[in-house]
């Protein structure tokens, strides 16, 4: 398991230098000044401009550029975006957020989302079961942001539950941006379990425990759920990465300053640095999330071995 | 302290200032009506103001909390209550007002001398002196600081070589003692009280030059507020009121916390919630709600930023004038301005904005909607042929009407051959820059400070800064010259006007509309006023509670 795992950190050295060049040459081929952009309709003087293009290296061709960040991100240096702030000071303020949210989120979608799949998978064709049905259908059907601003005016606005927008509140702030992040995950979380509970209920190896005259919740609970419970890992694992960067749009409806804002307002204005800085970081949370995941695989079903 | 009891008094001061019949102040008096906003122009009674309290205002988040590098609004409104300038804006008329000089005086508009008051100081108790301003001048320009307002020292002696790097202070700026600055300018400019009064113009503490990306996280002014904390990015920035100012008009509330949001809707769902007192610009989608939702606790305010057409008049196919009026004419603003914006523009009449005193309601001619007229005068000119392209910036919003005043060409020119070309504002800058634009484009102005000039030279004059039309013409750039160069002000806006007129016979553009600009709040605020530039008086807000 060591070697494996020390082989899956070994993978990351590529898929960074992957992915920040990648970025790196999609953020450069966007045309237009963006120094200019950022100064709005109004010009700025001819020689403020030479120096800026001059301090974000806009003048190098694009090997030259990405070596030049390349190399300050070997010695400590994230570089700094365009309205003169580092990057790594971005990073440290803005991930922790999105963090948060991220989490929030994840837990939500365990705890209902197995519930429910539970729920509905046990009592097969019941009522439970189709609510779960009819009701995940709904959410999954429904896009993000209606589903963030209907939850803003009625829990928020009308019911004065919770509050819509920002962090001033402490952790209640996260409950309802976090809902509506976990919403579509949710809903396919709860139906995956629930068909895969419903196929292993009636496998052979159930049939069995059965017999032996184990209680039902031992059934259940060691043997179907058990077994049932690997490709929903899968999907949670992959889902954290897929949460931190579908946090864009929720963070901008509920105003959460998180990556989400910053990722948007940096492909926007063309800041390389800061778009590659978001990026790397979600591709490693990304490689751990799914590390963790074939990890946890082992500890599901042993005969899942990666030697 | 005498200054706590002058602050007391300021009810009186600012009801006085906004040409409202008011009784004297006085923070101990109930208030006369507490549903009463007392704002914009309405006609109801006034309300009085109190000072204390505390309220939230929405804000985008700032590019730069630094006077000599913030160059949009949403650091030039937190660094106006910040800091002090030689000059304010009056809310109503956008006039200067005097608020650190004492006096400014000069023979030929080319010459100046500012004399400044000795009695203000940073909020860290340094005294603001001569010295202040001109350092902080040297600053915006010195080409190390890449200083994104250092354009506006462009006709100060000496700008051309601090840019180049040859020397660090401009010659023409000079502070001979410590209440006394001299400006000499590279040739005569009579707007100059005005613009002085503008951000970069602020004077900066010795203490900013220590650590300028420090001194960002907390700005010492010398203004009515100052910071209280850091500026939390893309949260907020708070400010508590700066007990020893000596000017007129303090701050009223004791604390203003300028909440940050990456979008309008949300704000404006908090302030339905009271989570936000006040938001300076509501979402357009919300306009035809925004009375039912908000009652009385709205105000809608003229502002200067200006939407208009232009013409690449470099291209053979809008070489002829008539074809440019035929465009204009054929647009019908009103039925735009109401289908899409929900009322809440101003159709454009002239180039000078409705903001300013030297606007005309009747200056553009070929502003008004009259498709007969329009269609007549392109056959005359010989029709339009071939592809027109019309040009905007994506993602802004702008698609919507640019495609109602294609379809008003369609209809009214019956050109029936249009295609959109939509691109990302730092290209469609480039385009612009290059010339290498073949149709109508859109673009904005807003103004910095309330002049005319600013208003004209920078769009239309030869080789102006902002001149994509490529308009060249001597009769305009004689006439704005002759304005800038006429040191009576009064005299001055009548040459502005005459310029405003030539430009407006060859028509580089389609004024089309200013915007009106919708403001909520809460009803635990009042006095909300909002000036010509877009920004709400907030140190005259009045808290109720």
């Amino acid at each position: 398991m060591g070697r494996y795992v020390a082989r899956r950190l070994l993978q990351t050295v590529p898929v960074f230098f992957g992915a920040t060049f990648l970025v790196f040459a999609m953020v450069f081929a966007i045309p237009g000044d963006p120094i200019q952009a950022l100064a709005g309709e109004r010009p700025i003087s001819a020689a403020t401009l030479e120096v800026l293009r001059d301090r974000y290296n806009l003048n190098d061709p694009l090997l030259v550029q990405y070596g030049k960040y390349i190399a300050g991100v070997f010695t400590g240096d994230l570089g700094q975006s365009f309205t003169g702030r580092q990057v790594a000071d971005i990073l440290a303020q803005r991930f922790p957020v999105t963090l948060r949210l991220a989490l929030t989120a994840f837990v939500i979608e365990i705890v209902l989302g197995l519930t429910a799949g539970i729920l509905a998978g046990l009592r097969r064709g019941s009522f439970v079961d189709n609510l779960v049905l009819v009701s995940t259908t709904a959410v999954v059907s429904i896009p993000v942001f209606v589903l963030g601003y209907v939850a803003q005016l009625v829990i928020g606005l009308e019911l004065g539950w919770l509050p819509i927008s920002g962090i001033r509140a402490g952790w209640q702030s996260y409950l309802l941006p976090g809902f509506v992040l976990a919403a579509t995950s949710l809903a396919y979380a709860a139906r995956l379990l629930r068909t895969s509970l419903v196929e292993n209920l009636r496998a052979d190896y159930v049939r069995t425990a059965t017999s032996k005259g184990l209680r039902r919740s031992r059934v259940v609970g060691r043997h179907a759920l058990r077994n049932s419970l690997i490709p929903v890992i899968t999907f949670l694992g992959a889902d954290l990465g897929v949460m931190m960067g579908g946090a864009i749009i929720t963070e901008g409806i509920f105003n959460i300053p998180g990556i989400g804002g910053e990722i948007f307002r940096a492909v926007s204005q063309q800041e390389g640095p800061v778009v590659v800085g978001i990026v790397t970081a979600l591709v490693v949370i990304f490689i751990l999330s799914n590390l963790i995941v074939d990890v946890l695989y082992g500890v599901l079903d042993p005969r899942i071995r990666y030697e | 302290m005498r200054m706590r009891s002058y602050t007391r008094t300021f009810g009186a001061v600012a009801a006085a200032s906004l040409l409202i019949t008011a009784c004297g102040g006085g923070g101990d008096d109930p208030v006369a009506d507490p549903g009463d906003d007392g704002g914009n122009g309405d006609a109801t009674e006034p309300a009085e103001q109190t000072a204390g309290g505390e309220f939230s205002i929405h804000n985008c988040e700032p590019q730069s909390l630094i006077p000599q590098d913030s160059t949009e609004v949403c650091g030039s409104k937190v660094l106006d209550q910040l800091f002090s300038g030689l000059y304010e804006y009056d809310p109503e008329t956008y006039e200067p007002v005097p608020v650190m000089a004492e006096s400014l005086e000069s023979d030929d508009a080319q010459n100046w001398t500012v004399t400044i008051r000795d009695d203000f100081t940073f909020h860290d108790g340094t005294p603001v002196t001569a010295q202040s301003f001109v350092d902080a001048w040297n600053f915006a320009v010195d080409p190390d600081a890449a200083n994104r307002n250092a354009n506006f020292f462009e006709n100060f002696v000496g700008y051309e070589e601090v840019q180049a790097g040859e020397t660090d202070a401009m010659a023409g700026v000079e502070a001979v003692d410590d209440t006394t600055i001299t400006i000499e300018l590279t040739e005569p400019f009579s707007p100059l009280e005005t613009m002085l009064g503008y951000t970069a113009f602020y004077p900066l503490p010795e203490v900013a030059y220590d650590d300028m990306d420090a001194f960002e996280e907390a700005p010492v002014g010398n203004g009515r507020y100052q910071m209280d904390g850091v500026w939390e990015r893309d949260q907020q920035i708070a400010m508590t009121r700066y007990d020893e100012w000596p000017g007129e008009n303090p701050g009223l509330a004791d604390r203003i916390v300028w909440q940050i949001y990456s979008d309008i809707n949300t704000a404006y769902l908090d302030v339905q919630q009271g989570n936000l007192d006040i938001l300076d610009g509501i979402p357009p989608e919300r306009e035809g709600a925004a009375d039912a939702d908000f009652g009385e606790d709205l105000i809608r305010t003229d502002t200067s930023s200006f939407t208009y057409m232009g013409f690449p008049m470099y291209d053979e196919r809008f070489e002829d004038v008539d074809v440019r009026r035929a465009f204009s004419m054929a647009i019908d603003r009103e039925a735009i301005i109401n289908a899409i914006f929900a009322g809440a523009r101003q159709p454009a009449t002239a180039l000078i904005p409705p903001v300013l005193a030297t606007h005309r309601e009747d200056a553009c001619e070929a502003c008004t909607f009259d498709p007969e007229q329009a269609q007549q005068l392109l056959d005359e000119a010989g029709g339009f042929d071939g592809e027109l392209v019309v040009y905007f910036n994506s993602g802004a919003g702008h698609e919507e009407w640019v495609e109602a005043v294609s379809n008003q060409w369609r209809e009214n020119l019956g050109i029936e051959n249009i295609r959109f070309e939509s691109l990302e504002f730092a290209q469609y800058l480039d385009l612009l820059e290059g010339g290498q634009i073949e149709g109508p484009f859109r673009l904005g102005w807003v103004l910095s400070y309330g002049s005319p000039q600013y208003a004209l030279e920078p769009l239309y004059t030869s080789g102006g800064s902002s001149n994509y039309f490529g308009i060249e013409s001597s009769q305009v750039d004689d006439l704005i010259g002759e304005a800038n160069a006429t040191p009576d002000l009064d005299e001055a806006e009548g040459v502005y006007q005459q310029a405003e007129d030539a430009i407006l016979e060859e028509l580089p553009n389609i004024p089309l509309w200013y915007e009106t600009r919708t403001t909520v709040h809460t009803p635990r605020v009042s006095n909300v006023i909002m000036d010509g530039r877009t920004f709400v008086r907030v140190e005259q807000v009045s808290v109720e509670d």
